[in-house]
């Protein structure tokens, strides 16, 4: 700790000390013993914030509950394994495409169900241990073998029938049924010498002893719960030791705050911004904003009739939406730009298909031929040539059977950003004859899959393999009694089902690509759902202390939220801080708090000494 | 919760002691008469509390299944199920009920479902911070309040008194969160001269006073402004109480003395008005662990109060259980024990 950062602290403990006279002179004291102790040295190399310039300090608002990687849920527990451990194959920063992670070089036997992975020779975790194929092995063990966590993988499981170690530094996996998915998959690897002394428990296992034992950049080093989590650099990491020699993440439980530590240099690097406080950022010297899209989408579904898979229809569904022709006037009737801008700030992409455009590999845009363009007119012209008739003077159109065209949408009470949507989408219909009903509840959900409205919003964050998000779209999962299923849209194609089986299963890269433009344009010209934007990631940082941060995508893409260790890994310190308290304040505080501390002594003693004279 | 606050006031306070028509004191009601009624008031108390616990939360909007679903990149159906299964949320109401009854009479609490560990151990990480923030809020709330509000009653319709006042009641509206920015922008953003909230820095290291002096570092925000928003409640008792007793004769007799004045206030005065005050902090000290929830939060104060708010949204229905419970049960038990305080303090308590 230097002395001036001490100083104040020292001042303004005591002072408050004072303040709340729990403690009047011993506080003084306690304060000036500490106070020397740490100038000789006791704790010095140990202290950590924003004012080393070799340390990170991260915003957060998630606390870690659990460090079994296989138990982990939540985004910041995503972020420790991405920076603790490796998986066999990373995902590119620049594009998100398969890269060597502990796997140096994978190939498939033909029929695709042997997949053969050469591990790198150079990995030690962080005990000083080889990473060998053993710990791929027993990681894959685990996955299989423990009640709880083989749950969690049941796909993989399915999918996999046999891991096994060919020698120390070839794993052979084979597999029940081909699928690419087995390249991309995130599962990252556990030391065994490690996870074996919990043998049969580990998924009760809570892998907290300090510091953390895996083999990425960083090591979690200690932890302080909704406090922070505080990582020391690997210097032995393979890809070579990261720029910074500390990594904190501190815990901040309200945007504002975090914002306002940012801009007294507190914290380095925060996300998760709105954009009015993106706006507030951008006219700060010392801060840099970064949007990017992120891996998500947002759209408005149809809802195409509830249906179990025996094709037993139920709900009380309104028959015009399952109409393509009222779909495609719906679709139309929508102008994504203008609700981008008026609905979020201008903070997001236009969106057409279910990959997002971070993807960029496989993401598809339709052609102009089929390109659905914002045109009132169109729409009304759809509408007119299926029947839909609309009276002189009417408000809205009729059906063929005669019935008011009626629709209702479900929209998630207190989320501004839906119900704003919603009221546009209201009007632009007005305008192409179709009444509809906003149904603002807390059980959107419900609603729509018991076919109580025809429409509602929803978003989801893609991987990137999309197969479970296009599987969500399929046949398969409509529900075998109403009200399970893990069906979007009830939405039921067959064509569209083989589509995805053979993506799946496709080995050769350009022929997978040419299936997933096809299921992406299979969903904007069917209207299974009306994709309205990608939205944009907002993230803040520090550019006094930090530069050369690599994103992901490497072009305009994101810091915090990557699929990977990229952003912690590359960012470089300038050796500059910006923050702490200037000199004059420091001393002026000082004197202030000495003064005052004197002032306050004086009076009760005197106070008292009145106080027995006069008795 | 406020109807159980209400419920357990002591019957004894000096209102009730003055009423006009008052029954004739039971000669025979003794202490162990009085303790039975208020234990067994207390006992109605907590059982109902511990009924509402369980079934107040199930009524909140939301499925915990499906907000936490949305939290995992690729949620399975198969995995759902599994969990679904863990939480023990297919089970009949009346089995939930059952499970969740003998688990707390045995002092477990059953297991988050947002962060699938035990709700005993999330309490035990969190509850010393808010103990440690609120009670020294408290203190200094109470230091503060019922020194300002003797003065001020001392120096009716002063200037003084005035001011005091006028700053009291502003404290008293203004909403805590507003506060807590203003604290934060003013000391944290622009002087820089404290952290914006948390309690701990990374690697303070170990040493009790590094510590020490950390978590007083990071306490200093927080504990001012929880202070603030506390204070105006005694400030406001104390002064009423003081009014009340500065007609009394007894005043008179000690000025007759020749006592001088500060003295008079001190030991004669503020001690007879420190007995209806007395249980207004006891109350404080059965809300403590729940009344700083939006300091807390503002703050990223790592207490049982931002757990709370975690909860809800979810919502975790074994933790929202839990924390009622022992909010609302430790409103309770305060209030009991305020009452049996009461009876050696005030006498006249006796005769309710």
């Amino acid at each position: 700790m230097t002395p001036h950062k001490l100083l104040p602290r020292a001042a303004a403990a005591a002072g408050a000390l004072l303040l709340g006279a729990t403690l009047s002179v011993p506080a003084w004291a306690d304060a000036d013993e500490a106070e020397t102790d740490t100038d000789e040295g006791v704790e010095s190399a140990d202290e950590v914030d924003s004012d080393d310039p070799n340390t990170l300090v991260v915003g957060t608002s998630q606390s870690i509950e659990t460090w079994n990687p296989f138990q982990q849920t939540y985004v910041i527990e995503h972020q420790f394994r991405q920076i603790t451990y490796e998986p066999l194959v990373r995902l590119s920063a620049e594009d998100y495409t398969p890269e060597p992670g502990l796997a140096e070089d994978w190939e498939a036997s033909e029929d695709g169900l042997t997949w053969t992975f050469e591990l790198r020779e150079d990995a030690y975790w962080h005990d000083g241990e080889q990473f060998t194929a053993e710990d791929v092995v027993y990681t894959y063990h685990i996955m299989r073998e423990d009640p709880d966590i083989s749950a969690r993988n049941a796909p993989t499981n399915e999918l996999i029938a046999d891991v096994r170690a060919e020698d120390d530094f070839t794993v052979v996996f084979e597999l029940n049924f081909p699928d690419i998915g087995i390249e991309a998959s995130d599962q990252v690897i556990v030391p065994k010498h490690i996870w074996e002394e919990h043998e049969g428990a580990w998924g009760e296992y809570d892998n907290d002893d300090f510091p953390i034992v895996g083999i990425g950049p960083f090591q979690a080093s200690e932890f302080s719960v909704d406090s922070y989590i505080r990582y020391t650099a690997n210097e032995d990491y393979f890809r070579g030791a990261p720029g910074f020699d500390e990594l904190v993440f501190q815990y901040y439980t309200e945007p504002d705050t975090s914002i306002a530590a940012l801009e007294a240099g507190e914290v380095d690097l925060i996300g998760g911004l709105n954009e009015q406080q993106i706006r507030r950022l951008e006219g700060i010297e010392h801060v840099t904003t970064n949007t990017a899209p992120d891996r998500r989408w947002f759209a408005m579904r149809f809802n195409h009739g509830p249906q179990t898979r025996d094709g037993e229809e139920f709900g009380n569904l309104r028959e015009a939406v399952t109409d393509p022709a009222v779909r495609q006037a719906i679709h139309h009737a929508l102008d994504r730009e203008e609700l981008i801008e008026r609905v979020r700030g201008g903070f997001g992409d236009p969106a057409t298909s279910i990959v997002p455009n971070v993807f960029t590999n496989i993401w598809w845009e339709p052609s102009d031929d089929i390109r659905v363009d914002f045109d009132l007119d169109a729409a009304n012209t759809l509408l007119d040539e299926a029947g839909y008739e609309w009276a002189d003077g009417a408000d809205f159109r009729t059906t063929p059977d005669g019935e008011p065209l009626e629709l209702r949408i479900a929209v998630d009470a207190g989320n501004t950003e839906r119900e704003n949507t919603s009221l546009f989408i209201q009007e632009w219909l007005a305008e192409i004859g179709i009444d509809l009903e906003r149904v603002i509840t807390e059980d959107v959900e419900d609603l729509f899959l018991n076919g109580d409205v025809e429409m509602s919003f929803t978003g989801w964050g893609i991987q990137p393999n999309p197969v479970y998000n296009l599987n969500r779209q399929s046949c398969g999962q409509l529900p075998v009694e109403p009200g399970d299923g893990g069906t979007d849209t009830y939405y039921c194609n067959e064509d569209f089902d083989a589509l995805i089986a053979e993506s799946q299963q496709e080995l050769d890269e350009d022929r997978s690509v040419e299936l997933f433009h096809e299921l992406q344009e299979t969903l904007y010209t069917d209207n299974v759902m009306i994709f309205l934007w990608y939205p944009h990631v907002m993230e803040a940082y520090n550019n006094v202390k930090i530069t050369d941060v690599t994103t992901q995508p490497e072009d305009e893409g994101m810091i915090m939220g990557q699929s990977g260790p990229w952003a912690y890994w590359s960012a470089q310190p300038t050796g500059e801080t910006f923050g702490g308290v200037s000199t004059g304040v420091l001393i002026g505080t000082g004197v202030v708090v000495i003064v005052a501390a004197g002032v306050v002594v004086a009076v009760l003693v005197k106070r008292k000494k009145t106080a027995e004279d006069r008795e | 919760m406020t109807s159980h606050t209400t419920a357990a006031l002591p019957a004894g306070s000096e209102s009730a002691g003055n009423a006009p028509g008052e029954k004739a004191p039971r000669s025979s009601s003794g202490f162990g008469r009085y303790l039975i009624n208020r234990i067994s008031g207390t006992i109605v108390s907590l059982i109902a509390i511990v009924f509402s616990a369980f079934f107040i939360f199930r009524v909140l909007p939301g499925n915990p299944v499906e907000n936490l679903m949305a939290e995992f990149e690729n949620p399975s159906p198969e995995l759902q199920a599994a969990l679904i299964e863990e939480w023990g949320l297919n089970d009949p109401l009346p089995v939930q009920f059952w499970n969740y009854l003998t688990g707390l009479l045995q002092g477990n609490l059953g297991t988050s479902i947002q962060f699938g560990v035990p709700v005993n151990q999330l309490f035990a990480d969190r509850l010393f911070p808010t103990l440690l923030l609120g009670g020294v809020a408290l203190i200094l709330a109470v230091i503060l309040g019922y020194g300002l509000g003797a003065q001020a009653a001392w120096r009716h319709g002063t200037g003084f008194d005035r001011r005091t006042v006028y700053t009291a009641l502003v404290f008293f509206a203004a909403p805590t969160f507003w506060v807590a920015m203003i604290a934060i922008i003013i000391f944290s953003r622009e002087l820089r001269l404290f952290p914006t909230g948390r309690m701990r820095s990374a690697g303070a290291g170990d040493n009790f006073f590094a510590q020490f002096l950390d978590v007083g570092y990071h306490m200093i925000l927080p504990t001012v402004t929880l202070t603030l928003m506390m204070y105006s409640g005694y400030l406001l008792t104390m002064r009423a109480a003081m009014l009340d007793e500065m007609g009394n004769d007894y005043l008179t007799t000690a000025r007759a003395k020749g006592l001088r004045d500060n003295v008079v206030q001190r030991k004669h005065a503020m001690r007879n008005a420190m007995l209806p005050t007395t249980t207004v902090v006891f109350m404080s000290i059965g809300n403590l662990i729940n009344g700083s929830l939006i300091t807390e939060m503002i703050f990223s104060w790592p207490g049982l109060g931002y757990t709370f708010y975690q909860a809800i949204s979810v919502p975790d229905y074994p933790v929202l259980q839990g924390l009622f419970v022992i909010f609302a049960g430790s409103t309770v038990l305060a209030n009991l024990a305020a009452d049996i305080m009461y009876w050696f303090i005030d006498p006249r308590a006796r005769k309710a």
